[in-house]
């Protein structure tokens, strides 16, 4: 038996069988809905083991009900959500990332917004656990998709007590709370990986959290150049309801399809070239958006230090951007064949994070 | 210090609070919505909104609803 059992700390029960542990689970508020994998001693200890870190060790404490997140939590949700023991350095260090303050994850956890961390995952590590990145990468079908974006889910809701209705006080919701989990297309990319951009080196893996609404899909077929598919998603982005508009924190997300990311390419654009015209173009009419919500746009973009740049220095500005600054968008490439590319429109109220797998972190911060 | 929350929002104001380690941290308890009320609502509801402040505060009776005082 495995010397890590005995120093395990969470409340065990005994039940007489799986569907009386789900009922148990259930009854308790820790669960996100679906059938989980009993966490046994066993299995946690395993898992425990797998992360490289004592049981005890603790990451932080998770709001808004502060549960403090150690790695033998992290485990028995892992376990839970159907993970495999060796996502658990990946698990433990996206957390301590979701947990840096800079994220403000009690507003992510409890705002009306449908918002929710989407994971990121990018360099060698990425394709070394199967994070999908091809075709479907949304989609149900990869495990490490679905699982590691589950395990999240669950710690956000049994140690944070995001429970829909009361931690979690989002008016709608969205699917994308079930899982959130991507890797970069990085074989299919036209430019260089995400994540050397952002500064890391190319043998670094990384991970990005961003708290993004749910991919909203941009169809184009008929495009022939840069110009022409950016026009289409720079309007698919320009929508009235979206929270980036604010311009407090904007960091919402280009998904690119590849067959996208290589026609603009081809036109010898660059990424920095696709977030300057989506800053420059992704700007929604004055007579799309109600007169009160501009007045109140109108005040949270006083403080803007760009506001006369951007034409937003008057209470009725012709045109309101998505971002205020071109950096604000991050354009990453994910996906398989056809015309198809997606954003994630950003909650807008705190940055998106990066981190490096492993020691040291190396954070950075967009939007 | 007070904090003010609708009475929506008022159980995870707690839990916050709670779990902040402020416990008797003194929340104001005013009536859900405060968006979409128009100009007249607005200014009722900004007094209703004072006087469950100073409520809290111990200043002042509370009363739920009110009409402005200009």
């Amino acid at each position: 038996m495995s010397p890590t059992i005995d120093r395990l700390t969470s409340e065990r029960f005994d039940v007489d069988g799986y569907y009386e542990l789900l009922d148990l689970l259930e009854a308790r508020g820790l669960t996100d809905g679906l059938p989980v994998v009993p966490p046994t001693p066993e299995l946690v200890a395993a898992f425990v083991e797998a992360s490289g870190h004592e049981p005890d060790h603790s990451v932080g404490h998770m709001p808004p009900a502060m549960g403090n997140a150690t790695v033998e939590k992290i485990a028995v949700n892992a376990v839970m959500a159907g993970c495999r023991p060796d996502y658990m350095p990946l698990l433990v260090d996206a957390v301590a990332l979701l947990l840096d303050p800079r994220f403000k994850l009690v507003s992510v956890q409890t705002t009306t917004h449908p918002c929710t961390p989407m994971l990121l995952v990018h360099g060698p590590e990425a394709e070394r656990l199967g994070i999908n990145s091809g075709a479907g990468v949304f989609s149900p079908g990869h495990r490490a998709n679905a699982t590691i974006g589950r395990a999240i889910r669950l710690l956000l809701i049994c140690v944070g007590g995001a429970v829909p209705g009361s931690g979690d006080r989002a008016t709608q919701g969205t699917p994308a709370k079930y899982t959130y989990c991507v890797a970069e297309n990085e074989r299919e990319s036209p430019w260089e990986p995400l994540r050397v951009a952002q500064g890391y080196a190319r043998e670094d893996s990384v991970v990005t959290i961003a708290a993004l609404e749910a991919p909203h899909n941009i169809n184009d077929h008929g495009a022939t150049s840069a110009e022409e598919i950016l026009t289409t998603i720079a309007g698919a982005m320009a929508q009235s309801g979206a929270n980036d508009l604010s311009l407090e924190r904007p960091n919402p997300f280009l998904f690119l399809g590849p067959e996208h990311a290589t026609l603009i390419a081809d036109d010898g654009w660059s990424r920095a070239d696709v977030q300057e015209f989506i800053w420059r173009k992704a700007r929604v009419p004055r007579e799309r958006i109600s007169q009160g919500k501009r007045t109140w746009l109108h005040g949270v973009h006083l403080s803007l230090a760009n506001r006369v740049e951007l034409g937003l220095d008057r209470a009725d500005a012709e045109a309101y951007p998505i971002v205020a600054r071109p950096e604000q968008l991050t354009v990453v490439v994910l996906g398989g064949p056809g015309m198809h590319s997606s954003w994630g429109s950003s909650f807008a109220q705190l940055p998106s994070l990066s981190r490096r797998l492993g020691t040291p972190a190396d954070v950075r911060t967009t939007g | 210090m007070v904090a003010v929350a609708t009475d929506e929002f008022i159980q995870l104001a707690r839990m916050i609070s709670s779990a902040s380690g402020l416990r008797d941290l003194r929340i104001a308890v005013i009536p859900h919505p405060l968006g979409g009320l128009k100009p007249a609502e607005a200014r009722t509801r900004g007094v209703v909104v004072a006087r469950a402040v100073l409520s809290a505060l111990g200043m002042q009776e509370e009363e739920t609803t009110g009409e402005p005082d200009h």
